[in-house]
């Protein structure tokens, strides 16, 4: 089972130790909670919102200051992006992701971390990847790793991020005592629902479209989920902290898939109303059958049988939706199927990959990666972001909200093989960090070690690399066989 | 109003049925083009295409109303934005169908966009797109070209389409690629094995250019002149969720309508007089609510409206059944309604571009599905 490294995590390297027993190594890393290693101190939440705040503000004030010169307002424009690190921001937070997939001793807690990402995906809309994408991944769906399912989606929907992404703070009560007088106060501005969150926390976070909600299930969600909001002052625009705002909420009785809320036997209110709705959404059979569903399509197969997601249920059922053992009921299944399926590699994973078995040491940037506000970001620390908007899979920026789609299909379109194969060929310009004495490393002893180590068909893998003659065209070769591009 | 309901699908009954060879029945020997741009989040087709000769459009969305619209008819404007579309339109070469959609109905984008390109029913269902299972039926195993990266369900179904959004950096040598050929051949991949066969014998006009949609509609034009290479082209325009800030004249909304015509003109002007071979159609997976929300953005809805260019239009024409924005004539209080199935005019369409029999196109396509023939009323034959 040599393969199963890098089925739950990124392979082994060439001096890593074999671990003697696989499946227990990847349950062990869910045993505890693992905190992200960095050298320096992480920008929190807040910190980045500010940060935010202070770009739109300033940028309405430069609008405003010259709104007759357009050249000038770019030149001040650029000034402030550099100030807020507008572009700073986002391939710091990957060259984050990328050192502790390779470097934190964890890899399958970090293959999860990224699933969970995806899973509660933000799309490319409104400078989420600049300041936002980073910071909820560290802060919201990190520590909740740690917790229950239905924690995880309760911290999601509260979250800065999710409510700014799917327009929520758009999303105010007609009859609500905001909505009342808005619509009656002779000005044009009407309010009313914005259904975007409600419908993806149903549709793409929890129970899925099979669960069978209709149109007056999505109004109602909608109607629970008034009220969160950014809290809007002069000062902070529209990058306030989220809150309840009770003013805004739509009161009265609510049905979702079947059950009431806010009647006469359940008279659960306000805010606490989102929580009873998402308990239940959490303890819906279709969101259990969903989520095990995507654990397997990410981790064994494009098409999970029912016996490959029964086990993840089981577990899911037996601790309340406990995540750690969810996450080690999926170590098991793809141990248990990792020798009869195999499951195409999106370009992220693939990079990684290749990166730790490689010893790619300099790929995701430098080491000392420091915001210092009015610099703007070198090529070199940007290279990341680059190198995976060219493989077709920069994480940060999904176009739709249900994220990157885990199927081979998605992923191997002509241009979409092209690239891995271009940036195999560049393979090469990632060791600029290494001695050139160093370099010569990779020799077929190299080659022999790490293929012994991350594959079941050893004597093939090997042979075909070598085939290749030298040390570009074997990146090249390693990294497009059919065993590294599916595991 | 002067269209009035159910005038027009009379004709469309009466078609004859022929038998289901797999050949193409009316075989010319010149090469037509299809062009799809497909519109993702969900296109206000209120916006692009006004229905002036409606008063209650006013009551419904103030904020959102253009000031300056071209006049089309009577009945219909366009927005400003599409100059292009409106100077082929004085050609007798742009079409609009109105209050149109896929039969769907649950204002999902994800499961809209699936059955807009698989032209089924249930979400996720089917694994190819309408115009794979055209071209394949249709015998034009290497005619898809997409200009994305990945491979958009409307084109899967055969074998060998391409696509192309050029890379910064270069291949890697032949002989490499050669070797990993020969892997995949060993290993009985046959999805990287045909992959890897497209790559391989890439024309050269499918060199240089850039990822922007300036540049792609430009190549799309020289590769498509190519008498050999492919024949569809598939664009992807993103970012039509418009549920904030949508804007009228100007705006969010306005700067999509602009990609379109961008699109559009690049395409009339690159391919000459193979224009006339050529017919662009839009997709999207639904239209907009006709009320403006809170945000003076719009939600998601049902019935939108098909943008048409391309000499192998009939005319010029505004295709509709028109329902009404009465309230009781919205789709669930709310939406425009859809009075016609868009997957009879993707069938009409591919029928007249790939020379196949409506009929033959329904049944291997669609599934005999109770889908209108609209060949002869929009597209030349």
């Amino acid at each position: 089972m040599s393969s199963y490294f890098r089925k739950v995590g990124f392979g082994l390297a060439k001096n890593d130790e074999i671990p003697n027993d696989p499946l227990i190594w990847a349950t062990n890393q869910f045993d505890n909670y693992h905190d992200l290693i960095w050298s320096e101190k992480l920008p929190t939440v807040e910190d980045q919102r500010e940060k935010f705040r202070q770009f739109i503000y300033e940028d309405e004030k430069l609008r405003k200051r010259f709104r007759k010169n357009r050249m000038e307002y770019e030149t001040e424009k650029n000034k402030l992006r550099a100030q807020t690190g507008e572009k700073f921001f986002e391939p710091f937070e990957l060259s984050i992701r990328h050192h502790n997939a390779l470097h934190n001793g964890v890899p399958a807690f970090e293959r999860m971390w990224h699933f969970w990402g995806n899973h509660f995906s933000l799309s490319d809309k409104d400078f989420l990847s600049s300041w936002h994408y980073g910071p909820y991944m560290r802060e919201v769906i990190r520590p909740s790793m740690d917790k229950t399912f239905e924690e995880m989606v309760v911290e999601v929907t509260t979250s800065w991020a999710m409510i700014h992404h799917l327009d929520n703070s758009e999303n105010i009560g007609p009859n609500s005592i905001q909505g009342k007088r808005e619509n009656s106060d002779g000005d044009k501005r009407k309010v009313g629902l914005n259904e975007n969150h409600a419908r993806e926390l149903l549709e793409l976070h929890t129970v899925s479209p099979a669960s069978g909600y209709n149109q007056a299930d999505v109004i109602d969600m909608a109607r629970v989920l008034t009220g969160w909001g950014k809290k809007w002052s002069k000062k902070n625009l529209w990058a306030g902290p989220i809150g309840f705002q009770p003013e805004r909420h739509d009161m009265g009785q609510k049905t979702i898939l079947g059950k009431t809320y806010n009647s006469k036997n359940n008279k659960i209110t306000g805010n606490k109303q989102l929580f009873a709705v998402i308990k239940d959404l959490c303890n819906h059979a279709s969101c259990r059958e969903f989520v095990a569903k995507k654990l397997c399509q990410h981790f064994v197969t494009d098409e999970p049988s029912q016996d490959m997601i029964n086990p993840i249920i089981q577990a899911w059922l037996k601790s309340d939706g406990f995540l750690p053992d969810i996450h080690k009921a999926t170590m098991k299944v793809a141990f248990e199927y990792g020798n009869k399926y195999k499951k195409f590699l999106m370009p992220e994973t693939w990079l990684i990959q290749n990166a730790k078995m490689l010893n790619f040491k300099h790929y995701w940037g430098p080491d000392k990666f420091v915001f210092i506000a009015g610099r703007r970001p070198a090529k070199r620390e940007k290279k990341i972001q680059w190198i995976l908007e060219d493989l077709g899979h920069p994480v940060f920026r999904a176009s739709q909200p249900n994220g990157f789609i885990d199927k081979e299909d998605e992923w191997t379109s002509p241009e979409l093989i092209i690239r891995r194969m271009v940036y195999a060929n560049q393979f090469q310009s990632y060791l600029k960090g290494i001695k050139k004495e160093n370099r010569s490393l990779y020799n077929n002893e190299f080659y022999e070690k790490i293929i012994y180590k991350n594959f079941d068909n050893p004597e093939n893998v090997l042979k075909l690399v070598l085939s290749a003659n030298t040390t570009q065209n074997r990146f090249v070769m390693f990294a497009n066989i059919p065993e590294v591009l599916k595991v | 109003m002067n269209c009035t309901r159910r005038s027009f699908l009379q004709g469309s009954l009466a078609t004859l049925f022929v038998g289901g060879l797999n050949l193409p029945l009316f075989a010319s020997s010149v090469k037509k083009n299809l062009i799809i741009i497909s519109l993702r989040g969900g296109m206000d087709g209120l916006t692009a295409v006004p229905v002036i000769g409606d008063p209650m459009l006013k009551k419904y969305r103030s904020e959102l109303l253009l000031d300056e619209k071209i006049k089309l008819n009577s009945d219909f404007g366009l927005h400003p934005k599409l100059s292009t579309l409106h100077e082929l339109w004085k050609l007798g070469k742009a079409s609009v169908v109105h209050a149109t959609s896929i039969p769907y109905t649950q204002r999902s984008h994800f499961d809209g966009q699936n059955l807009m390109q698989s032209g089924g029913i249930v979400p996720y269902k089917e694994k190819t797109g309408w115009l794979g299972r055209g071209l394949k039926l249709a015998n034009l195993d290497d005619s898809g070209l997409a200009l994305s990266l990945p491979m958009p369900l409307l084109l899967r179904g055969i074998e060998q389409n391409n696509n192309f959004y050029p890379a910064h950096n270069s291949m890697p040598r032949r002989e490499i690629v050669n070797k990993l050929r020969s892997a995949y051949e060993g290993a009985s991949e046959e999805k990287l094995l045909n992959v890897i066969d497209v790559i391989i014998n890439r024309p050269i006009t499918m060199q240089g250019g850039n990822q922007s949609l300036d540049s792609l509609s430009k190549k799309a034009s020289k590769i498509l002149l190519d008498p050999l290479g492919p024949r569809i082209a598939v664009f992807d325009i993103e970012g039509f969720d418009t549920h904030a800030a949508q804007g009228n004249d100007e705006g969010e909304h306005a700067n999509k309508m602009q990609e379109i015509d961008m699109v559009i003109k690049n395409l009339y002007e690159g391919l000459g007089k193979e224009f006339d071979n050529t017919l662009i159609l839009t997709l999207t997976e639904f239209g907009r609510t006709v009320e403006q929300n809170g945000g003076y953005g719009t939600e998601h809805g049902y019935g939108s409206a098909i943008l048409m260019a391309g000499g192998l239009l009939k005319k010029s024409q505004v295709f509709s059944d028109w329902p009404g924005l009465n309230k009781n004539k919205l789709f669930e209080n709310r939406d425009l309604f859809s009075t016609i199935d868009a997957r009879g005019i993707y069938a009409s369409a591919i029928s007249s571009v790939l020379d196949l029999e409506f009929e033959q196109i329904k049944k291997n396509v669609f599934w005999n599905s109770d889908i209108p023939n609209f060949t002869e009323k929009l597209f030349k034959v």
